[in-house]
């Protein structure tokens, strides 16, 4: 799940479209070309821009009833040799899923000794705690493990089929466009899996409802946050980039020392709040601590928040007595801390920094968060750990300000459509590759599609991104990789200045020519699924998230749909 | 009226693939109707049936036609005028409801002849369309391409079936191992020159020896002298005929169920 909430650019992502696009064109075009020459000689070029001509003019002379026609076909098809039966599955799925997904304590211990009694009644409600994204966890992951299969096959298999049994030729020999024929049975197998996502979608989020204890239910929210940025503040109270390291692997969280100085300060963005209609500032944290010693046993370990206006020096700590962290529960409603709008003496801490503890009365004795803390509609907050000798770990997303809720059901709308869209790109992408190979290497080959855009896109994206201080990728790439691990060198270790290391070298920058070049035409699978999002009970901006999949889907529709024209427009139909 | 006659792996077929674009030629153009087979244009004025009527099976005869229709981009009404007026030509009025899948061949070969009428094409191309039919079926096929003809428009037709081809066209192409071997009219090419028929009602014995006499008067050699038979086909068609306006009858002709085989 990526906390980076980017909204995206619309024109930007059109540009590099285009640019792939037509490199993409362009390397077709100089590749068919050489074919041709081979094939036909000289008369080879002249074949070639025919078949543009006409496949241009296929394009641009496409008709909507055509289209609607073929598209209603595929649909009729579907629907009569019983596709839709996969709901079917689905509801016997969710019948049945309730008996492993309870998560029910023994109530034989429950009615045990009060020590037993009251330790499986809070195991009880942890385990009631993370019901709710359990749920939602089985119900995406059924409806896309069982939607997926059949949007590849129906795709890959549909156009093949029609050929084999020679059905198609009644329709090419109709005054019907290659194009058409690839337009429609997208938009056929689109509306069946549209349809099968949404009678599923809707059994889902009713089984849901029904199925998450009472107790879990109020988990069923769809959380909006506002990330800030992070920067630290040593011991002496001296702003830094990073905060200690305690000495963990995994650099994600840096550390503050209890009872000093050390601070991490968050800085919120406002901007598109809207704060005149609040009347408490939500703060949820997801904090670790770092324990040098037991501390008070049974206690966990204590910060509080400062809430600082810089250009003022007022400071306001909050709560006044510091609150426990509750790094370990699954319920996130633990974790949040509720400011109030009104500050005073009772609920908060309020000082002027920079002034003596002589005039600290001076300081006023109740303050207006918005107005008085928030400056240019930016929230400064420190984070402080009021615990001596013990260490509060931080990052990025550790805290997050909380807008108000928005409804469960709004989440889960958004996570549809992330899924429809997505089966609607994986039809395009096995109807294009129906146009030019068999089913099942159709269905091979956008099978590895998919699993490359879900599972290699991040070491694909890691591999193009991670350089080091001189420029070169982290460790290498593949060959340098290999000889790394073969001379037991480690990423950092700098290679001994030889011929062979330079010709390692000079390969792999092609390489990652070669990898950005894939990169560009593998789709990014992950950016459809939202799962992660709704089943942690966060919403994501449609701008986020549904905005970048369906530039993605268009994106890919379009020369799919060009592809798939010349594809079955160079295909002799009749041939065995 | 044209038909292409060959033995099976002859090239009828082939040839009808290049005029539609089915195939590409290794050499040479083909051009239908003044444009190249490739140009689906041309197909606004070709009706085409299949050797087999490779239909979609999941529809019925009025989702297949109005499909078809909505191919040449016709109104909802054009379509239904049109649907009406095919099924009701092909004889298919109590299956229009029927998915083709239930279809016996007879039956899909009609419809798969509407589905080639639908935009009321001016050239209609026929690969086989009496291949694997009864011969009541295959009548009734011939028919509905003569109709074709009284109609006015061009129909070209592959078969192996010589008598079918006879029945039904003007001009015959002969191919065989993918070469043109003769073309021309049917007329023409079957018409013998040095060899006259009479055919005259019941004639006596002394009739009879006037004409020999005659004949041989004029040094004309009298070569046959017989009864003509009637085809199989016109037996086949007479009793089923006669089937439908007496359903009890078991037997015709001279045969007595005994002769037949023991009168089971």
């Amino acid at each position: 799940m990526d906390f980076e909430q980017t909204s995206y650019g619309v024109a930007a992502g059109f540009g590099s479209w285009l640019i792939i696009v037509a490199v993409f064109a362009a390397f077709c075009i100089v590749v068919g070309l050489g074919l041709s020459l081979l094939v036909a000689g000289l008369k080879g070029p002249g074949m070639v821009a025919e078949m543009l001509f006409r496949g241009v003019r296929d394009l641009v002379t496409i008709s909507c009833r055509r289209v609607l026609a073929i598209a209603t076909l595929t649909f009729r098809e579907c629907v009569r040799r019983k596709t839709l039966w996969i709901c079917a599955v689905f509801i016997l799925l969710i019948m049945f899923g309730h008996w492993f997904l309870g998560g029910n304590v023994e109530t034989a211990t429950i009615g045990g000794d009060a020590a037993d009694t009251a330790a499986a009644m809070a195991q009880q409600r942890e385990v009631d705690s993370s019901a709710a994204k359990r749920y939602v966890v089985f119900v995406m992951t059924a409806i896309k493990w069982m939607l997926i299969p059949v949007a590849v096959i129906l795709s890959c298999w549909g156009l093949p089929a029609d050929i084999k049994e020679r059905s198609l030729h009644t329709v090419v020999t109709k005054p019907t466009r290659r194009s058409e024929v690839v337009l429609g049975r997208i938009m056929g197998f689109s509306a069946v899996m549209t349809l099968m996502l949404l009678a599923m979608s809707l059994l889902g989020y009713v089984w849901i409802q029904r199925s998450v204890p009472e107790r879990a239910q109020a988990q069923l929210i769809a959380r909006v946050p506002v990330y800030g940025t992070l920067n630290f503040k040593d011991r002496n109270g001296v702003e830094t980039d990073r905060g200690i390291n305690v000495g963990d692997i995994w650099e994600f969280r840096s550390f503050v020392e209890g009872m000093t100085n050390s601070r991490a300060v968050y800085l919120f963005d406002l901007e598109n709040a809207p704060l005149e209609d609040l009347e408490t500032l939500r703060l949820e944290y997801n904090f670790e601590a770092f324990r040098t010693h037991k501390g008070v046993m049974g206690e966990n370990v204590r910060f509080s928040f400062h809430l600082v206006n810089p250009a003022t020096g007022v400071d306001v700590k909050f709560p006044r007595n510091s609150t426990p962290i509750f790094e370990f529960s699954p319920d996130p409603e633990k974790r949040v801390v509720e400011i109030p709008r009104k500050l005073n003496n009772r609920n908060a801490d309020i000082r002027l920094t920079g002034v003596s503890d002589e005039t600290a009365q001076e300081a006023p004795e109740e303050v207006d968060l918005f107005d008085a803390i928030v400056s240019n509609r930016r929230l400064r907050v420190e984070v402080a750990c009021d615990d001596g000798g013990q260490y509060l770990g931080m990052a990025r997303p550790d805290l997050f300000f909380r807008l108000p809720d928005r409804s469960f059901s709004v989440a889960y709308v958004k996570t549809m459509v992330g899924l429809g869209l997505m089966l609607i790109l994986l039809v395009t992408l096995g109807t294009t590759a129906s146009t030019f190979v068999k089913g099942p290497v159709a269905t091979l080959l956008i099978g590895s599609y998919l699993l490359t855009g879900l599972l290699m896109r991040g070491l694909m994206d890691e591999q193009l991104t991670r350089y080091r201080e001189d420029g070169k990728p982290l460790g290498g790439s593949l060959f340098e990789s290999v000889h790394r691990i073969l001379t037991q060198n480690n990423q950092m270790t700098a290679l001994e200045d030889s011929t062979m290391t330079r010709v390692i070298q000079k390969v792999d920058e092609w390489v990652l020519v070669w990898v950005a070049a894939v990169r560009s035409i593998i789709p990014d699978f992950r950016i459809f699924d939202g799962t992660p999002y709704l089943a942690n009970g966060f919403d994501v901006p449609w701008s986020v998230r549904t905005l970048p999949a369906l530039a993605i889907t268009i994106g890919f529709l379009v020369p799919c749909v060009i592809l798939g024209t010349y594809c079955l427009q160079m295909r002799e139909l009749e041939a065995k | 009226m044209f038909g292409l006659l060959g033995p099976n792996g002859s090239g009828k077929t082939t040839t009808l693939k290049l005029l539609l674009g089915l195939l590409f030629p290794s050499g040479g153009e083909v051009r239908v109707l003044g444009k190249p087979a490739q140009d689906v244009d041309k197909n606004e004025r070709i009706g085409y049936l299949p050797e087999e009527s490779y239909l979609y099976r999941f529809l019925n005869a009025d989702e297949t036609l109005d499909f078809y229709g909505r191919l040449f981009n016709m109104s909802a009404a054009q379509r239904k005028e049109r649907r009406d007026a095919l099924i009701e030509r092909v004889g298919l009025q109590h299956a229009r409801r029927r998915q083709l899948k239930e279809y016996s061949k007879g039956m899909t070969r009609r419809i798969g002849l509407a589905q080639a009428l639908i935009n009321d094409p001016d050239l209609v191309m026929l690969d086989e369309p009496t291949s694997g039919l009864d011969p009541l079926g295959t009548r009734d096929m011939k028919d509905m391409i003569l109709d074709l003809k009284r109609e006015g428009k061009t129909v070209v037709m592959s078969s192996h079936l010589l008598a079918d081809v006879q029945d039904v066209c003007d001009r015959i192409a002969i191919l065989y191992g993918g070469e043109l071997k003769v073309l021309g009219r049917v007329q023409d090419l079957l018409q013998s020159t040095d060899e006259t028929l009479f055919r005259t009602g019941q004639l006596s014995d002394a009739a009879l020896a006037d004409v020999k006499a005659a004949l041989s008067k004029h040094n004309v050699e009298l070569k046959d002298v017989s009864r003509p038979t009637a085809t199989l086909e016109e037996l086949f068609l007479k009793t089923v005929a006669e089937s439908r306006e007496r359903p009890g009858l078991r037997v015709t002709g001279t045969e007595t169920p005994a002769q037949a085989g023991g009168g089971k």
